[in-house]
This record gives structure tokens, C-alpha cells and sequence, in this order.
């Protein structure tokens, strides 16, 4: 075809121009991918943190507050004995516990689409009076085996065995932390002692690292019959901490006015308020990928096209006398815009096509320099010790939706550049361009 | 073919305000396959009319009218479609697309007929034939000299077997040999296709080849008496 042959030549003839207009495409779309991974990764790290420390899927999280009448501050241990020995305390993380029958009326709640309940203890190993060893905290999760899907438990991934199913609901099987397993010599098969019970490991699973997971799962049940501390309270039927999924994300609002209602004197945390209590390196590059992704993705396209427009209308204008010479030799106005929309449109694509391996590129430049973010939650989750901090590396990367946005954002640039200028040329009889100097 | 009544062209003056008018009031009448040439000095006018002839500029008033159709009076796009079938243009400074090769120029105006590409490349081969360039079809413009520059410009206006041919200052940029072959070239090409030519020239020389004379001062035109018209 003509057109294609003309195209080519006139590519060929002003290579060094059509580069140029292609490089400043590139930029655009290689800024535009970068920023946008770069962007969703910094969400995605925060999903994750939000994970780690809500557990998949949890929406809210419903905790005793220390002075809740209907908790308790049961501790157990069995205390340092007169002659300095290391000795081993059990308490319930966070210091109060809820009546589990609380799990049911919450589950029984209008926009509840799931909920799940567990019990947190707190393991603290005393090294023998005198000794330079410092004191460790175990942290132990009594999850309900029947209302698994909900909760940190969800963030573990198996890494051999099996993992806890609901017919261990009565019995003695235990999931352990990779760490915890490694630390203490343990593996699928092997025994642990928990204030004075034992307990079968039956999986081991991987968890972030830092996130502040617990380093034992036992079923519910287990968790409730250990000895609960010098008082004479037991644990029977008590959880710390029960988790809660919205049927739709606009309902999470619904739910927590419910459960506040339902439990006035219990603290309610939803995702959002994690999230908001959420400190860190993390929470600064959220709130910074929020605030400019916007104005970068704007300004940026604004730029592809000025710059595309520019470069390209001045091309165009020194064709003047050229296209005149067509339109006088019987080239219509709409002829001569096809060819010229084709001139940007391959342009465009050549743009684009270098842009995508530019945004590639500042993606790589982006994880390989990007500092480890932190994230604190301010609002512990549960825990009852210090707040955790989990460590997320940023991981950046791109869609197959963002490479074609991003490339029809080249392309637009490019035939909004070529219409513009055959628009401007297509205008001017053929005397008119024909006196044209260029 | 042409007929001409009182056309007047005007142009706004850039930068100065005010107008120039570049054809005054005139009358003109063209016989089919008649070669008239139009002298006149630079800025006489005589480049406007032709292009008023050619469909490339409208009248400011008066009427031109190509067998009988008023030029002034057409769209943009049935003057377009004029000059793509029945007029051949001769630029002055030749007006080749760089980028293109000989043939490839050649092929351009048969691009807005349609013609199959196989035909089309043909014909453009039949035409660089004629004007006896048929081994520089594959040169680029800046390969070719000016005299064979010329000749593709030729061989594209008359590819598409136009009924006119205008020719604005053709040898303008040629020497004295080169103006000589060209002139030659154009009156083997007004023979042979039978066309209307108009050839637009300051030149005495080139213009007393022409059938008929006319000559172009400050926007009017006389015909020159002492010219004998061949019938």
C-alpha cells in the first residue's frame, strides 16, 4: 500500500525526529507504569501488613477492653521457686478475656457474613534468678478449629505436616511456627509441654517474619483447659479476641455500629482503623503513593501529549509545501490525515513499545533500591505485649492491564499529536501551503 | 476549455494592513489543446492565475470556469477531485516529495484515482519511459539533477492523462541546455496527449514557443498583438 510505503520512507527519512517524539512517549509511559507499580505495591505491602496482623479476609476484630467487667486478668505460672530455678508463666495476652457465647450472637448479627474466635496466651520463660539470659514470650493461639478462615492463622502457609483441621477440636495436636520449630528442635511428629500438657505437633507453617504471629496454634478448646494462673479462674469458654467478616465492604460501617452496640464495653477495630493505626516507613510511602499518584499519572499524560504534540506539529509545519504539492496534484484533505495519523500512530507504537521496557526497567530500579518498609500497629492486635512490627520489602510490579493502558496512553498521545497537525495543515489551500518556506 | 470573466484576485497584505491585488478585472478564453504561454515579470500575477486556473485559490470575484463548471463556485472537495483527473501540475521549483522515490513520485498522482497498485506502478513506468528516464526510477529526488528532477515532475502531471497541464516557471530553475530539453520534453507531451497547456514564464524566450502569447503587468493581461494564433 502507498500509504505504508510513504509512512516508511518518511520514518526513515526524519528517524531522528520520530525517535525523539517515540523517547518522549517512552518516558511518559515508563513514568506511568513505574509510579502506578510502584504505587500498588506500596498497597499491596499494606494488605499485607493488614493481613498479617488482621488475618485474610478479617474486616473487624472484637477484643476485651482491660477494664471489662466480663473479663478477666487470669495469669498463671508457676512462679520462681525459692531456690532461683527458671520458671514458665501462662497469661492471657491482652489481660481480658469475652465470653465465647459472644461468638454466636455476633455471628447471628444482619451484615456478619463469617466470624471466627480465638484465645491468646502469652508464654513467658523466666531464666533462673542470677542468670544474664533474658526472659522470651511465647505467643500461643487457641483458634477454633470449627471457624477456620478467619483470623492470623489464615497468613500462615503449610510448610509439612498438615494443618489443623476440625476433628483436632478436642484434642492435643499443634501447629508450630517455622522459627519456633528451628529454634526449638522440633518437627512434624515431635512433642511440646505447655504448662504442664503435651501437645503432638502435627504441621509446621511458614508466617512473615516480625509480623508478631504466633509461634503455637492449639485448638480452642486445649488452649481454654491450660491452667489459668494462681487464681481460681479458668479459661473454660473465654476467648481474647474474636474476628469478624463483613458480608460487603460497605457494610463493615453497619457492622461495627452492631457490635458496638452488642458489646458496648468491648473494643471494636475495623481494617480501616488498623490501618490508621498503622505507623511507620510503610505508613509514610502510603500516604505518599496516594497523595501523587494521581498528580504524576495526570501530569505525566499531559506532558506525553504536549511533548508528543509539539515535536510532531513541528514536523508537520515543514511538510507544508509538501503536502500543498499533494493536495495540488489531487490528494484530499482526508487522505493526507490518514497518512499523517499513520506517521503517529506508528510513532506511538514505537513509543510505546520502548516505554514498556522503560517502565520495566524503573520497576527493577524501584524493588532493587527500595528500602524494607515497617509497620507498627499503634492498635495492638491482640497480642497484649508490645506492638508488632512486621517488615515488608516492597514489591512492585505490573499488570498486563497497566501495560495497556499505559500504551494507549502513548497512542492516544501520538494520534491526538497526528490529528492536530493534519488538522492544522489540511486547512490551508493548496496555493497558500504551496508558498510556504521551508 | 477555460473561460475567464472579469476575475480580480486580492491578498490581505501581512504585517503592512491593507490588500494587494495580484489579478485585476480579467477576461481570458482557452481553447481545448491550445498551449498559451503567460510572460510576465516576478509579481506580475501570473503564478496566481494560474492557480486560479488550477483550482489551488479562489477568485475574490469574477467567475473562471472549466468547461463550463465555475471553479469559484465548487467545494473543496470536487476541486480536489478536478485536479486529481483532468490537471497536471509543473512546479517551478519541481516539488518532488524527498522522500519518495522517482516512480514512487510518479505513482502519487494516481494514488486519489484509486488504481490498483500493480497498474499504478505501470503506468508510472510508462510515463518515466517517456520523458526518458526510465533507468533513475528508483532514485530519490536529491539523487537526480535538476533537469531529471524536472522530468519526473512532468511524468507525474501527465501520468494520469489529464486534459490540462499547467506549467509554472518549469525552466525557472534550469539552465540554458537543461531549459532547452525541457521545453522540448513539454511541447512532445502537448503534441502527443493532445492537452490544454498553459506555461506560466518571465521568460521571452520560452514564451514564443508557445501557440499563443498573452502578457501579464500589474495584475492584467493583454494578449500580445503581434502573435499569430495556430488554430
Amino acid at each position: 500500500m502507498f500509504v505504508l510505503t510513504y509512512l516508511r520512507r518518511e520514518l526513515q527519512h526524519r528517524s531522528g525526529q520520530a525517535m525523539l517524539v517515540a523517547a518522549g512517549l517512552a518516558v511518559g509511559v515508563g513514568l506511568a507504569m513505574t509510579t502506578t507499580a510502584a504505587s500498588t505495591g506500596v498497597a499491596n505491602a499494606q494488605a499485607a501488613v493488614l493481613r498479617t496482623l488482621n488475618g485474610i479476609g478479617t474486616d473487624i476484630t472484637v477484643t476485651a477492653a482491660a477494664s471489662d467487667a466480663g473479663g478477666d486478668n487470669p495469669a498463671s505460672g508457676s512462679g520462681a521457686g525459692a531456690t532461683g530455678a527458671s520458671s514458665t508463666g501462662l497469661s492471657v495476652a491482652g489481660g481480658a478475656v469475652l465470653d465465647g457465647s459472644t461468638v454466636d450472637a455476633i455471628a447471628r448479627l444482619a451484615h456478619v457474613a463469617k466470624v471466627a474466635d480465638s484465645l491468646v496466651l502469652t508464654r513467658i520463660s523466666q531464666p533462673p534468678r542470677g542468670s544474664a539470659a533474658i526472659p522470651t514470650a511465647t505467643r500461643i493461639d487457641g483458634i477454633d478449629v470449627t471457624r477456620l478462615g478467619l483470623g492470623p492463622y489464615t497468613s500462615a502457609t503449610l510448610r509439612s505436616g498438615r494443618s489443623l483441621a476440625p476433628s483436632d477440636a478436642t484434642s492435643h495436636n499443634a501447629v508450630i511456627d517455622t522459627q519456633y520449630a528451628a529454634g526449638q528442635h522440633l518437627d512434624v511428629g515431635s512433642t511440646t509441654t505447655i504448662a504442664g500438657t503435651r501437645f503432638t505437633i502435627v504441621g509446621i507453617v511458614n508466617q512473615p517474619a516480625g509480623s508478631g504471629a504466633a509461634s503455637i496454634y492449639l485448638p480452642l478448646a486445649a488452649a481454654q483447659r491450660l491452667p489459668a494462673g494462681q487464681h481460681s479462674t479458668t479459661l473454660a469458654g473465654k476467648v481474647s479476641t474474636i474476628f469478624v467478616s463483613a458480608t460487603a465492604a460497605a457494610d463493615i460501617g453497619a457492622v461495627e455500629t452492631e457490635l458496638a452496640a452488642l458489646l458496648p464495653s468491648a473494643t471494636v477495630t475495623s481494617s480501616r482503623n488498623l490501618a490508621d493505626a498503622v505507623s511507620g516507613s510503610l505508613a509514610t510511602a502510603t500516604k505518599l503513593a496516594h497523595e501523587l499518584r494521581a498528580w504524576l499519572t495526570v501530569g505525566v499524560l499531559l506532558a506525553t501529549i504536549a511533548v508528543a504534540s509539539l515535536f510532531t506539529l513541528a514536523s508537520v509545519t515543514r511538510r507544508t509545501r509538501e503536502l500543498g504539492t499533494l493536495k495540488a496534484i489531487g490528494w484530499t484533505g482526508r487522505r493526507i490525515t490518514i497518512q499523517l495519523i499513520a506517521e503517529s500512530a506508528a510513532v506511538g507504537l514505537t513509543g510505546a513499545a520502548l516505554g514498556v521496557a522503560v517502565g520495566y526497567a524503573g520497576i527493577a530500579l524501584v524493588n532493587a533500591v527500595a528500602p524494607t518498609l515497617t509497620a507498627t500497629a499503634d492498635h495492638g492486635a491482640g497480642t497484649g505485649t508490645s506492638p508488632p512490627t512486621v517488615a515488608v520489602h516492597l514489591d512492585a510490579h505490573t499488570t498486563p492491564g497497566t501495560i495497556a493502558a499505559a500504551t494507549l496512553l502513548a497512542l492516544t498521545a501520538a494520534l491526538i499529536a497526528g490529528a492536530l497537525a493534519a488538522w492544522r495543515t489540511t486547512r490551508l489551500r493548496p496555493a497558500h501551503a504551496l508558498t510556504e518556506i521551508e | 476549455m477555460y473561460t475567464l470573466t472579469h476575475v480580480s484576485k486580492t491578498f490581505r497584505a501581512r504585517g503592512r494592513g491593507g490588500t494587494v491585488t495580484a489579478v485585476r478585472d480579467l477576461d481570458l478564453s482557452i481553447a481545448d489543446g491550445e498551449w498559451l504561454a503567460i510572460q510576465g515579470r516576478t509579481g506580475s500575477g501570473k503564478s496566481t492565475l494560474l492557480q486560479l486556473l488550477g483550482g489551488m485559490d479562489r477568485p475574490s470575484s469574477g467567475t473562471v470556469a472549466l468547461t463550463g463548471r465555475d471553479v469559484g463556485a465548487m467545494k473543496e472537495t470536487q476541486l480536489t477531485g478536478i485536479r486529481a483527473a483532468h490537471i497536471g501540475f509543473v512546479f517551478q521549483t519541481f516539488n518532488l516529495i524527498p522522500t519518495l522515490s522517482a516512480i514512487e513520485n510518479v505513482e502519487a498522482a494516481l494514488v486519489p484515482l484509486g488504481t490498483p497498485s500493480g497498474q499504478r506502478r505501470r503506468r508510472a513506468a510508462k510515463a518515466l519511459a517517456a520523458v526518458s528516464l526510465a533507468d533513475r526510477a528508483g532514485h530519490l529526488p536529491s539523487e537526480l539533477s535538476g533537469g531529471e528532477q524536472q522530468r519526473v515532475g512532468i511524468a507525474r502531471a501527465v501520468v494520469k492523462e489529464p486534459s490540462v497541464l499547467l506549467a509554472d516557471e518549469p525552466t525557472g530553475n534550469l539552465d540554458v541546455d537543461t531549459r532547452d530539453e525541457i521545453l522540448a520534453l513539454l511541447e512532445k507531451v502537448w503534441t502527443a496527449n493532445q492537452l490544454t497547456l498553459v506555461l506560466v514564464t518571465h521568460d521571452s524566450t520560452v514564451a514564443a514557443r508557445a501557440e499563443r502569447v498573452a502578457v501579464m503587468h500589474e495584475g492584467q493581461l493583454s494578449i500580445n498583438p503581434t502573435d499569430t494564433w495556430i488554430g
